[in-house]
């Protein structure tokens, strides 16, 4: 259904989203100033994760 | 506040709406025109994984916990990412083997075992119930804040339970929406189109209390924010108490791990999908509206803390009741009930095919008192069936709701059932990815997953609500500290849920490994295990049959099970098919008998359709022995058949360098025919010359003397010209022939140029022309070779270029210079040079005289072929490329002799 590159990719986004969502990141963004940063950090990483995600499933390969 | 009757209406309304909605879509549908074929609304109709516990649920617990509903939503968001990989392969086995549900999935897999099925279905039914009872609670709840009831028990007139009411009609509802037709596998069109809108509804409406909670109540996010650490709630914002991250991780694992297998989500991305493409949209739009509906979930629930109110479940309920929003409350009360609906109607109807196909039809299929099997019609039988369980589920769910729902929260219920349902997931994925997964493992661990869940969810429930004796959880199971249900094998600090999924899981995946690699697999499994984990590599399926059993008999199997109609119209595909109809007293073929066993599993599973298709056959029925032998013999074939590739490839490379030389041979012996047809026109002219002029000579005695000198001058010429060529020959002949006599000795090369200068500096003067002396090393440069030959070499390259320097002003230069390990001769004029298609041909034998030059100089055409023979036969290589002068530059390169034997000869 998808090409090689775009499932590579796709990995590449899946390891990305784990290491976003988890410690140890998510523990620097806990502690980060008066503390408080978290759901902002996980809202924010969450959409990039699903920017990605668009990108890898709808970009157009070149003709 | 509204009156009870337009709550009552309200919610009647869009009950009615929806069925408006789900009737056009079936009617589009019989139409021809799929409204689902449409990857928005698979996406919308997944969301249907936003349930009350979504709606109401996820507020609460973030008005207590904080951040600690997330996980719930970012596990599916990485699963959404493993869908093209996953999702498409279960997708795709689903579409080709008729499967009807994950039991159903997880049966077929597993060698089509009842069993499997039957506890995959109560492993279903486990988790599903307290689902429905959320549901049922959540429902219940709103409904009596709604009527003015009060946020507890809402006893409506006459003494009945609001939450008796309301299950019977979502029963009702559910019963309407999802049993109208017998075939579980086709798509429920209408109903996937009414979730789609429900989604819509909950998202649209839970966006509307946000946005006026966060901007109207107050202003903004940071408002909201900066109001809780005011208050001293700060501590929601932050990773919640008593949670460590290894509990936040199991619980995204937990969530992203039931997207697979919870009975809804099966149904709506597996049963009732129309197009696998579409799961390319919902790897990212289905994060996407999971991100969308929990945006305004933290700001709501702060604010409802803020406002103090008690029920977290309801705050998103009470914020615009109290702030005198009455409307928005009922399109709160609305967005609710589409949650609510939605997730009863698509579990209830996913539920219900399971209880049917993989419990109760097996079961009486078995009884042999019900003579069943020779029932003319079963399809009314199922039909009952799966609306009796639809009834069952949602009177279950009430009680449950009843006698537990009041001591948990939505989410508490709803993780529960996760942790339960998520013992299907190693079965599931083991099962399509790995071919030796069995069934003896796959029972192992479902059955050791539920029981440890049971131990760690269930049991401690129960004794803290006294049904047991509450010092189990201090003595442990058995009296043993090791097996203390809140703290097993010692683990205690993690969450009660995180805790039970970390050890059923653990052991239901030990089990399921360790059973696989300790037990074989039956043929059955080994032959399903193969289709299903390589689906992509086996399309479509084995048609392998053999027997005498009628079109009639099966047909008679098929009125049974689907009905009149369809079974015309499963006839009518055959036909299709084959081009033409299949004679009832025809003999079944093997595509016939598939075709029928897949439309009977499409109404009672792949199990039990295989047993009663079983049932009918007559004669030799090839089993999976014989297919997995059949499959062997294929495989072997197979093997022959790449061999025999390899070979043909073989023979085609063989035959390809064959071809080339072949072509090679003809193009020497073309040009051995030109070589004789062209020394035979190079001796012919010089001596047709000499006849000429000395019959002239002859013929004249009485010839001036000046005539006579100069046509003697010419004869000579002639004749020189004709040794010369006759010399060529003989040389290129006995350099080829191998019976060339070479005198080979140390030879200096600068004084192989000196001699070659000395030998054509007449030549030089004659034309006119300048003979420089390039760069020579201080030293010899030596080589081994024969002196005379390469004497020869440099003459005939200088004589090259004489031949082709201008009348006035021509040079030509020769040096000798070390390159490397080599030294190299260098011959250069200031000609036309050699153009670069013409530098390889130039070497070739009589070259000039055919292509290259239009003024052919004079010369006999085999000058630079012997002077390549000759370079080569001493380990070298001459070749033409552009000279500084301007014109060609000649060089050969010959290996230098060592340093010290060098020396030797300067000194």
């Amino acid at each position: 259904m998808i090409d090689g590159r775009r499932r590579r990719y796709l990995l590449a986004t899946l390891i990305l989203a784990l290491l976003l969502f988890n410690a140890p990141l998510a523990i620097v963004a806990d502690r980060l100033g008066e503390g408080g940063y978290l759901p902002l950090y996980l809202f924010l990483g969450w959409t990039l994760v699903i920017v990605l995600a668009f990108l890898v499933m709808q970009w157009r390969a070149k003709a | 506040m509204f009156s009870p009757w337009l709550i009552v209406a309200a919610a009647a309304a869009y009950l009615g709406l929806l069925f408006v909605i789900a009737s056009f879509g079936d009617r589009r549908a019989r139409e021809g025109r799929q409204l689902i074929d449409n990857p928005l609304i698979y996406t919308l109709s997944m969301a249907v994984y936003c349930t009350s516990w979504t709606f109401y649920g996820s507020v609460g617990l973030a008005s207590q916990a904080g951040i600690a509903f997330l996980p719930t939503y970012l596990g599916p968001t990485l699963a959404a990412l493993l869908f093209p990989f996953v999702l498409h392969k279960i997708l795709r086995i689903a579409k080709t083997y008729s499967i009807t549900s994950i039991a159903d999935f997880l049966a077929a897999r597993y060698g089509k075992s009842s069993a499997l099925g039957g506890i995959a279905t109560l492993v279903a039914m486990i988790a599903g119930i307290p689902y429905i009872a959320l549901q049922l609670k959540a429902l219940s709840a709103s409904a009596n804040v709604m009527l003015g009831l009060g946020d507890g028990a809402g006893i409506l007139p006459f003494g009945i339970d609001s939450g008796f009411v309301i299950a019977i009609v979502m029963a009702v509802f559910a019963i309407l929406f999802g049993t109208r037709h017998i075939d579980a596998t086709e798509t429920h069109q209408g109903m996937v189109l009414a979730i789609a809108f429900e989604s819509i509804v909950k998202l649209t409406t839970f966006i509307a209390v946000g946005i006026f909670v966060t901007f109207f109540l107050y202003d903004g996010f940071d408002s909201i924010i900066q109001a809780t650490r005011a208050a001293g709630h700060g501590d929601l914002l932050l990773m919640p108490e008593g949670w460590n991250y290894f509990d936040w991780f199991l619980m995204i694992l937990l969530a992203g791990s039931v997207v697979f297998v919870l009975p809804r989500q099966f149904q709506v991305a597996v049963i009732e999908n129309v197009d696998e493409r579409h799961i390319r949209t919902a790897t990212w739009a289905f994060p996407t509206y999971l991100l969308l509906i929990n945006i305004f979930v933290i700001p709501i629930a702060l604010a409802g803390r803020l406002g103090g109110i008690a029920d977290g479940d309801l705050i998103v309920l009470f914020l615009p009741l109290q702030a005198a929003a009455p409307w928005l409350a009922l399109v709160v009360f609305i967005g609710g009930l589409s949650a609510a609906t939605a997730m009863i109607i698509v579990s209830t109807v996913a539920l219900s095919t399971m209880i049917s196909n993989d419990v109760v039809m097996p079961v009486l299929l078995r009884v042999e008192a019900l003579q069943l099997t020779r029932r003319r019609h079963l399809s009314r039988l199922v039909m009952t069936i799966r609306r009796t369980s639809i009834l069952l589920l949602l009177v279950l769910a009430y009680i449950f709701f009843q006698a537990v729902g009041a001591g948990y929260g939505l989410v508490g219920i709803g993780l529960i059932a996760f942790a339960a349902v998520a013992q299907l997931v190693p079965a599931l994925v083991l099962g399509i990815f790995w071919r030796d997964a069995n069934l003896v493992g796959a029972l192992a661990g479902l059955t050791a997953g539920i029981a440890v869940w049971g131990l760690t969810l269930i049991v401690p429930a129960l004794a803290k609500t006294g049904v047991i004796d509450p010092a189990i959880l201090m003595d442990g199971l058995f009296g043993s500290p090791l097996l203390r249900p809140e703290a097993l094998f010692g683990l205690d600090g993690l969450q009660p849920v995180s805790h039970a999924l970390f050890w059923s899981i653990t052991a239901n995946l030990l089990l399921l490994v360790g059973g696989s690699l300790l037990f074989q697999q039956d043929n059955l499994q080994r032959l399903q295990a193969l289709l299903f984990v390589n689906i992509f590599e086996r399309e479509g399926t084995t048609r392998i049959w053999r027997g005498d059993t009628r079109v009639a008999e099966l047909h008679e199997l098929l009125l049974r099970f689907i009905g009149r109609e369809q079974a015309e119209h499963v006839l009518a595909t055959d036909a299709y098919r084959r081009g033409h109809r299949l004679a009832m007293e025809e003999r079944a073929d093997a595509d016939f008998v598939q075709l029928v066993e897949r439309h009977v599993a499409r109404a009672i599973g792949a199990a039990t359709a295989r047993a009663m298709v079983a049932s009918v056959v007559r004669g030799e029925v090839i089993g999976p022995d014989d297919i997995l032998e059949i499959l062997d013999e294929a495989s072997q074939v197979i093997e022959y058949s790449h061999q025999l590739e390899e070979r043909s490839r073989a023979l085609e490379q063989a035959g390809a360098e064959l071809k080339q030389i072949n072509e090679r041979l003809r193009e020497l012996d073309r040009m051995k025919d030109d070589f004789l047809a062209t020394v035979s026109h190079e001796l012919r002219t010089p001596l047709t010359s000499i006849r000429s002029f000395s019959e002239i000579l002859i013929d004249n005695p009485d010839l001036e003397l000046e005539e006579r000198k100069e046509f003697l001058g010419i004869v000579v010429r002639e004749s020189e010209r004709l040794t010369r060529l006759i010399n060529n020959v003989l040389d290129l002949s006995k350099i080829e022939s191998g019976s060339m006599d070479w005198h080979v000795r140390d030879v200096d090369l600068v004084a192989v140029i000196d001699e070659a200068m000395a030998a054509t500096r007449g030549l030089a003067s004659e034309l006119g022309a300048t003979l420089e002396r390039g760069p020579v090393p201080d030293q010899p440069a030596l080589v081994r070779g024969d002196h005379d030959r390469l004497v020869q070499v440099a003459v005939n390259l200088l004589g090259n270029a004489f031949k082709f320097v201008p009348a006035k002003g021509g040079i030509a230069r020769i040096g000798v210079t070390r390159d490397g390990a080599d030294w190299v001769v260098g011959v250069e004029d200031n000609g036309p040079g050699v153009s670069l298609q013409y530098r390889d041909a130039i070497f070739e034998k009589f070259h000039q005289a055919s292509e290259s030059l239009k003024d052919r100089p004079k010369g006999t055409g085999l000058g630079l072929t012997i002077c390549q023979q000759i370079v080569s036969h001493f380990g070298g290589r001459i070749w033409v490329e552009d000279a500084p002068l301007g014109g060609a530059c000649f060089r050969f390169r010959l290996p230098a002799l060592p340093a010290a034997q060098t020396r030797a000869a300067a000194e």
